[in-house]
C-alpha cells in the first residue's frame, strides 16, 4: 500500500523538484508578483510602476506636484532634435530602429543572437550610430539620456513585452542576472532583494522601499540627488556603491543581465518614463 | 563601563601586536592587495579596501608604523571577506529567490 | 588624640573616594555619548537608517526598536556578538555584520555596544 502510493508520488515529486530547480522566466515573474501582492494587499501591481510612491499617499502628492512641473522635459526636447537630425551618412534613428521607432522601449533589452548577449536601447542606439559613421554615445551622459529621454517618452502607454528565446545564451544571461539580483555584496552585505523582497516597504531612514515589479519601467529618470536625468545603470552603481561594493561599469555584461531580469518581472506593466523620482 | 574601558585598552595591543607579529604592514597590505584583486575578479570587491590601503601606505610613508599596521589589517580584514563572500554567494543566493 | 589624627586621613581618602566616583561617571557619560555619536554617523553605525531609538530623528522601521535593551540582552557580551555579526543568530538577517565584515574597528563596536545596551 505504502509502495504503491510511493511509486505513485515520486515520479510527481521528481517532476516538481526538477521544475523549481530551472523554474522559468515566467514561474520567476508570476512567483514575484504573487509575493507583492501579498506583501501589499491594497495596492494593484500595476501602481509599482511608481515605486515607493505607489506605497505612502503623502509622498505621493508632493510627488505629484514635481510633475506637474516635470523636470525631465528639456531632455525629452533636446532627445527630440537629436533624434531628428541626420546622421552622418544621411540615415536616420529611425530607419535604424525598425518600424515602430521611436516606439520601441518595450522590446528592450533584447536577446541579440548574433553576439549571443543581451543588448540594451542604448546599446542599439550606439550600433545604430557606429553603423552610420557615427562615434558612440557616453552611456551616462547627457546626450545618450536625452535620446533614451524622448525615445522612453513616445513609448508611453506601452506594455513591457521581452522574451527570453529558446536559446541556452538567453537563458543563462537571463539566469545571470537574477543570480545577480539576489546575491549579496559590499561591506554592508545588501542583495537588490534584501531592500526590494525581504524590507521592501519598510523605511530606510524616510525613505520607503519599493517593489522591484515597475524598477525598469520608467526610465531615464531626472533625480533630484543627480539634479540630472541619468539611466537605470547609474542607479544600479549608486546602489551598490550605497552597499560599499565597487561598481561595475555602466552596460557591464552583469548590468545588462539584471536589466534583462528585472525587465523581464515587469512584463506586460506599462511604461512611464521618463519620470522623477527624490 | 570602567571595564569596557580596561577591555578596549586590552583588545587593541593585543591584535595588532598577534597580528604584527606576522608580518609588518609592507607584507600585510600585498597580501591584502593581492585577495582584493582576486575579489574584484569575481565582480565582489568592497568600495571600503582600496582607500583603506592608501591610507596605509601615507601613515608608511609618514613613518607612523602603529597607524599604517592597523589599517593595513583592516585592508587586509576587508578584502579577506569580500572574497569570503564571493565563494559564499555562489550558492547562498539560490535561497532567497522568491518562489523557490 | 588618635582620632584627631586620623581625621584628615579619612578626609583625604573621602575625597579620593568621591573623585572616584565623578572619574567613572565621567568616563560612563563619554563612551555611551561617543557610541551614540558612531551609532548616529551615516559612514559608520547608521543604525537608525533601520532601528528607532530615544532622541533620534528619521529613523527606519525595518529592524526593532533601539528600547529595554538590558531587558532583551541582559548579558552585554550578547548584544555584542548580536552587532559583530547577526548572523549567527540568524542567516536571513539583512543586518550588516558590524564586527565580523569590519564596518565598525573593535573600539567603535564597544562604544556602540555601551551605547545600545544603556538604552
Amino acid at each position: 500500500m505504502l509502495r504503491t502510493f510511493s511509486h505513485r508520488i515520486y515520479p510527481a515529486l521528481i517532476l516538481a523538484v526538477s521544475a523549481t530547480a530551472i523554474a522559468s522566466p515566467e514561474e520567476d515573474r508570476n512567483a514575484l508578483r504573487a509575493f507583492y501582492e501579498q506583501r501589499f494587499p491594497g495596492i494593484e501591481l500595476d501602481a509599482h510602476v511608481d515605486g515607493a510612491y505607489a506605497l505612502d499617499a503623502d509622498k505621493r502628492d508632493q510627488w505629484l506636484e514635481m510633475e506637474d512641473f516635470p523636470p525631465y522635459e528639456i531632455a525629452i526636447d533636446d532627445g527630440a532634435d537629436r533624434y531628428d537630425e541626420p546622421l552622418a551618412d544621411g540615415s536616420s534613428y529611425a530607419d535604424c530602429l525598425g518600424n515602430e521607432a521611436p516606439v520601441v522601449k518595450q522590446y528592450y533589452p533584447r536577446f541579440d543572437p548574433a553576439s549571443g548577449e543581451i543588448e540594451t536601447l542604448e546599446q542599439r542606439i550606439n550600433s545604430c550610430r557606429e553603423a552610420a559613421g557615427e562615434e558612440p554615445l557616453d552611456y551616462l551622459g547627457s546626450e545618450m539620456s536625452s535620446l533614451m529621454a524622448f525615445i522612453a517618452y513616445e513609448s508611453r502607454g506601452e506594455r513591457v513585452a521581452i522574451e527570453v528565446p529558446d536559446d541556452p545564451r538567453a537563458q543563462a544571461a537571463y539566469e545571470d542576472g537574477k543570480e545577480f539580483f539576489y546575491t549579496r555584496r559590499g561591506q554592508l552585505n545588501f542583495a537588490c532583494s534584501s531592500c526590494h523582497v525581504t524590507m521592501v516597504g519598510n523605511a530606510l531612514r524616510a525613505e520607503r522601499l519599493s517593489a522591484s515589479l515597475g524598477h525598469t519601467t520608467h526610465w531615464p529618470v531626472y533625480r533630484l540627488k543627480w539634479k540630472e536625468v541619468g539611466p537605470l545603470h547609474k542607479r544600479f552603481i549608486e546602489c551598490n556603491s550605497q552597499v560599499r561594493a565597487v561598481p561595475l561599469e555602466a552596460q557591464s555584461e552583469s548590468y545588462r543581465n539584471l536589466e534583462y531580469f528585472l525587465t523581464y518581472m515587469s512584463n506586460g506593466m506599462e511604461l512611464n518614463g521618463p519620470a522623477s523620482r527624490k | 563601563m570602567m571595564k569596557t574601558v580596561i577591555r578596549i585598552s586590552l583588545l587593541l595591543p593585543l591584535s595588532l601586536s598577534a597580528l604584527a607579529a606576522q608580518a609588518g604592514p609592507a607584507e600585510t597590505l600585498e597580501r591584502a592587495s593581492t585577495i582584493y584583486e582576486q575579489a574584484l575578479a569575481q565582480e565582489h570587491g568592497w568600495s571600503v579596501t582600496e582607500p583603506l590601503i592608501e591610507e596605509a601606505r601615507a601613515a608608511m610613508a609618514a613613518g607612523d608604523e602603529d597607524r599604517a599596521q592597523a589599517l593595513a589589517d583592516r585592508a587586509l580584514l576587508t578584502a579577506e571577506q569580500s572574497l569570503k563572500q564571493a565563494q559564499d554567494e555562489k550558492d547562498a543566493w539560490q535561497a532567497r529567490v522568491v518562489g523557490r | 588624640m588618635y582620632a584627631q589624627q586620623l581625621r584628615p586621613m579619612r578626609t583625604l581618602s573621602a575625597l579620593v573616594l568621591t573623585l572616584a566616583a565623578i572619574t567613572t561617571q565621567a568616563a560612563e557619560s563619554d563612551s555611551i555619548a561617543e557610541g551614540r555619536e558612531i551609532a548616529a554617523d551615516r559612514n559608520r553605525g547608521n543604525c537608525y537608517s533601520c532601528h528607532m531609538a530615544d532622541g533620534a530623528q528619521m529613523t527606519g522601521n525595518g529592524g526593532p526598536p533601539l528600547m529595554q535593551m538590558q531587558m532583551r540582552f541582559p548579558d552585554r557580551e550578547v548584544l555584542k556578538a548580536q552587532i559583530a555579526d547577526p548572523r549567527v543568530r540568524n542567516p536571513n538577517t539583512v543586518m550588516p555584520p558590524y564586527g565580523a565584515h569590519g564596518i565598525l574597528t573593535a573600539r567603535e563596536l564597544e562604544l556602540v555596544v555601551d551605547y545600545i545596551h544603556s538604552l
